[in-house]
């Protein structure tokens, strides 16, 4: 009996528990709604231009997709269209060092990188070399021709020295990879790389957005 | 050169013919010659709001067949002398009249009238575009609500192209108290997100409805309510006067004045 009428009691002193503010609210609902409105583009139209671009972005950079978010905004009475894509990682460096270097590759961004990271790239690479070369044998494929195709001078002691590292333990240098790969946000594949990888096929990524492309036109 | 404005808001319900009525008899009765011109054919209300709903004779449409003269149609104001209505046609339908009939009848009020205020339907159809045909100015009217504020903004961009450049916004039925508490949006916030210029901020007040139940404009009672005092302030606006912004805000009641009423009742 006694506690309704001290809480009572409190909500005439301070007032009633704060209720959520549903004028947030509606400024953010209407600035979404108007915005959409002012373009007066179809929902249509909206998700192709949505699945463009993230085909085109995808090209460079690998995209977080549980992630990413595209609004439009207005202010002013001009619409802004924002795209929130979190990169994942850069897609030349982040391949997997197994997978080919996109021909789109060159086009992006090259920036010079310090010693220690030239040496890490390099001995990455020649890890996934190697890599690639066991698997094709293990499959006792035709195909382990083809990395003999390519000038491969100059690498056989950091190819030794991989093998090692390799042989001795494989899940190591699966994390190794996967920091490396991390760090290469910022440090993009100098160009001089791109004959270290033997093959030179059009890559999966571009195969899945030519896809994305047909569907959408 | 007269004013011909426009009175619109896209949705229905936040008070177009209630501001229409009170600004036109606001303007007349600072000795304006003003015509309120009724586009809502066949729903016709802007005569009810004016209390002249039994002095219609004749309608524009009556006019516009050539079966009176616009004069007649008129009717005067026994109140206000300035004002004249132009009643529409109850008995028929939007599509009973066009833009270019529109705009021949606000060009001939033109010659007497300085000030013709044109209360537009709801919608953006034909209705609408008839209201628009002759306006060079526009007042966009909405309420601190989500429907009201985006209908608005379809018809700001709707009016921009139509070449009506002159748009103002009048916020109706904003409840301060309300706003303070976080729960409406403020008349700042309605003005940012449309962004067109305030012509001025109606405060929600019961002396609405019973002004409308007596045919009588709020702005022609001796004792000025809140709102008739809101609707006072945006005609002299409307005339290029600079009249500050009513004071609506409410301070939000802090600790101690909630101890003074627990004791002090």
């Amino acid at each position: 009996m006694a506690i309704p009428i001290i809480s009572s009691l409190l909500e005439r002193l301070f007032g009633p528990p704060e209720d959520p503010h549903s004028r947030d609210d509606v400024k953010r609902r209407l600035k979404v709604v108007l915005a959409h409105d002012r373009l007066a583009l179809d929902p249509q139209t909206l998700e192709m231009m949505r699945q463009e671009i993230i085909a085109v972005v995808s090209r460079y950079v690998e995209i977080d997709f549980d992630s990413l978010e595209f609004s439009l905004a207005t202010d002013q009475r001009v619409t802004a269209l924002t795209a929130n894509l979190p990169i994942r990682r850069i897609r030349a460096l982040g391949r997997g060092a197994d997978e080919p270097i996109a021909p789109e590759a060159e086009a992006s961004r090259i920036e010079l990188a310090s010693q220690a990271e030239i040496a890490a790239m390099d001995a990455e690479i020649a890890k996934a070399i190697l890599r690639k070369f066991e698997a094709e044998n293990r499959g006792g494929s035709d195909l382990t021709n083809v990395p003999l195709d390519i000038d491969r001078s100059g690498l056989d002691e950091i190819d030794d020295e991989a093998n090692k590292v390799d042989e001795s333990d494989e899940k190591s240098t699966e994390s190794v990879r996967a920091s490396a790969s991390d760090d290469s946000l910022e440090t993009e594949p100098a160009e001089e790389l791109t004959p270290d990888i033997p093959d030179m096929s059009i890559p999966e990524s571009v195969e899945t957005i030519g896809k994305v492309g047909t569907e959408t036109t | 050169m007269s004013r011909i404005i426009v009175m619109t808001s896209g949705k229905g319900g936040v008070g177009k013919t209630t501001c229409t009525a009170n600004l036109g008899m606001a303007l007349a009765k600072a000795g304006q010659r003003v015509a309120v011109v009724d586009a809502d054919f066949g729903l016709r209300n802007l005569d009810l709001l004016l209390g002249l709903e039994n002095r219609i004779v004749y309608t524009a449409l009556d006019v516009l067949a050539g079966e009176c003269r616009l004069d007649q149609a008129l009717v005067k104001d026994k109140r206000q002398p300035n004002l004249a209505l132009l009643p529409a046609a109850q008995n028929r339908s939007k599509e009973s009249i066009k833009p270019e009939q529109m705009k021949r009848l606000v060009k001939a009020l033109t010659k007497v009238y300085n000030f013709i205020l044109i209360d537009s339907p709801a919608g953006i159809e034909m209705g609408f575009r008839n209201s628009i045909a002759a306006a060079r100015e526009a007042i966009i009217v909405t309420t601190p609500e989500i429907s009201a504020v985006r209908d608005a903004d379809r018809v700001i961009g709707l009016l921009e192209a139509n070449d009506i450049k002159a748009v103002r916004l009048v916020i109706n039925r904003l409840r301060p108290a309300m706003v303070a508490a976080d729960q409406m949006m403020s008349v700042k916030d309605v003005q940012s997100i449309l962004s067109i210029p305030l012509l001025g901020v109606i405060p929600d007040d019961e002396q609405v409805i019973v002004s409308t139940n007596k045919g009588e404009p709020l702005v022609l009672e001796n004792d000025l309510s809140r709102a008739g005092i809101a609707f006072t302030n945006v005609s002299q606006r409307l005339q290029g006067e600079k009249v500050p912004l009513m004071d609506l805000s409410i301070e939000k009641e802090g600790f101690l004045t909630r101890l003074k009423k627990l004791f002090g009742g």
